[in-house]
């Protein structure tokens, strides 16, 4: 993706993804004044019903591309939107029923701070550990489950080690026992086959840029048959069933249902080339001297290489490279000083959470970028070891 | 982000081979613990009251490894005197350190003051 010779090599896909070339013209044509720019709910003119026409269109694309049906998609500002919504909203809907929610230790900030804002609230919460590959077991949380749960959320993709949860599995569990089961989608989306006419998982989110398509675009799934139950989050014109008001983002709309149908019919050419640089850049960054991997070797996506430098500072590898955009824990998290709580609830001390990087792999990494990345990392890493006196 | 002078210093760090122990005019001091992530071993060589070369070892981050390499550019030539007035408001200004990184400041100068005062 490297579009001059001093612009760093860009491997923090899981952070997020330029914006697809078509997607981006799709977009462009919903918002100037020769384009459609109007609002969706203005039903008295064209401008509207054309706007309305774009994104009714849009709902069914994003649709198909995850096995749902149209009213099931709940067009958000992100992912972030989305968990709320989702966890919120039902948590709350079903409190009647009971007020125990479950989810796991290596969550993503936007899924555990609703849980403990939602504690703070009077519910009852258990976060779940993962085994030391980062993986949660079915076990785990059907020894969670009270007669009082409600909800149980967990990412599919974890953002920061790229493993992948036994979401048919778990959803398998919660229908059993009549449980909401909500999965955060957001790094799956055009990592993993999803399909909800398969799975059945209640409310699944989704984010558009983390799969080439625009920021500040998301969705929630949210089940018909049988139906989830949702107290909304903001309140207004009633938009989206009443479940999301606010004037419908036409363009973002289009770009993200357009950006995961491109996903999903390039799934398996994406994959393949991902996995190609896969098996040049993780080898090639164990081979180096203490290098270990984070998280499962098989159960995750391949766009992610999560390893630890041990005895070195990630902070420092970082600002030594300024020719490599990588992750140091996850980029939401980056202002903090804080180590990783991913890294760590799998068993990494502060140190090695504090040594570790993320690596992750896109549409637009060639691999000539990837050899340039493991010899510059090769060098610098010897060097830190050679400051360091091993 | 990371500042100019500071990655200056940082891109600079080379580990020189450090002097063997009892090598005369040589004296080192050591800051921090290895196995905690943040130490730093400071080596002068001092002539005639002057320090002629530094060298160094460091464990920790950039920030850690750029004052370490600043101190080899500041001290290096000095008189024991001038090394004895440093103190860590001069290397968090000459490298603009935030505050939270103030930490390698004052590593650096009970490193040197360890060794001023040998």
């Amino acid at each position: 993706m490297v579009t001059n010779d001093f612009d760093p090599i860009y491997l923090d896909y899981m952070a997020t993804t330029p914006v697809d070339e078509t997607v981006a013209e799709e977009m462009m044509r919903c918002l100037t004044v020769h384009g459609n720019f109007g609002n969706p709910s203005s039903a008295t003119h064209l401008y509207g019903w054309r706007a309305l026409d774009a994104v009714t269109k849009a709902r069914e694309l994003l649709a198909d591309s995850i096995g749902a049906m149209p009213r099931e998609v709940i067009f958000t500002s992100g992912a972030t939107e989305a968990n709320n919504l989702a966890i919120q909203g039902a948590a709350r809907f079903y409190a009647k029923k009971g007020r125990h929610i479950i989810t796991t230790t290596i969550e993503h900030k936007a899924v555990l701070d609703v849980f403990y804002a939602l504690e703070k609230e009077g519910f009852d919460i258990t976060l779940v550990s993962p085994n030391s590959d980062g993986i949660i077991s079915v076990e785990a949380i059907a020894d969670a489950i009270t007669p009082q749960t409600t909800l149980v959320s967990t990412a599919w993709v974890n953002n920061e080690i790229g493993t992948i949860q036994p979401i048919a599995e778990i959803a398998a569990l919660t229908r059993q026992h009549g449980i909401l089961f909500h999965v955060d989608a957001a790094q799956a989306m055009g990592k993993v086959a999803v399909d909800l006419s398969e799975t059945p998982v209640d409310l699944m989110s989704f984010s558009a840029h983390k799969a080439y398509g625009p920021k500040g675009s998301g969705a929630l799934f949210v089940r018909d048959k049988p139906r989830a139950r949702l107290i909304p989050l903001l309140y207004g014109g009633k938009q989206e069933q009443g479940l999301r008001s606010g004037t419908l983002a036409t363009h973002q709309i289009v770009g993200m249902a357009a950006a995961f149908h491109r996903a999903k019919l390039h799934a398996e050419d994406d994959l393949k080339h991902i996995c190609s640089l896969n098996k040049i850049l993780l080898p090639g960054l164990l081979a180096l001297e203490g290098v270990t991997l984070n998280g499962s070797l098989d159960q995750r996506v391949p766009h992610n290489i999560n390893v630890c430098f041990q005895g070195l500072n990630a902070e420092a590898l970082l600002m030594s490279l300024p020719q490599i955009a990588v992750s140091a824990g996850s980029a939401c998290n980056s202002a903090q000083e804080e180590p990783s709580h991913v890294l760590k609830a799998i068993g990494l001390s502060d140190l090695q959470a504090g040594a570790s990087l993320r690596f992750s792999l896109g549409r637009y990494t060639t691999e000539k970028e990837i050899k340039r990345v493991l010899e510059l990392i090769r060098l610098e890493v010897q060097r830190e070891r050679d400051l360091a006196g091993k | 982000m990371y500042n100019e002078q500071l990655l200056a210093y940082l891109h600079k760090a080379a580990a020189k081979p450090l002097w063997p122990e009892g090598t005369a005019q040589i004296f080192s001091s050591e800051v921090g613990a290895k196995d905690s992530g943040i130490w730093l071993k400071l080596c002068c060589q001092i002539e005639d009251n002057i320090i002629r070369e530094v060298r160094y070892r460091v464990v920790g981050g950039g920030y850690l490894i750029a004052t370490a390499e600043w101190a080899n550019a500041f001290l290096t030539g000095k008189n024991l005197s001038a090394a004895e007035a440093l103190d860590a408001k001069l290397i968090v200004e000459a490298l603009a350190l935030p505050p939270q990184r103030f930490y390698c400041a004052q590593m650096l100068v009970d490193a040197v003051m360890k060794i001023v005062y040998s």
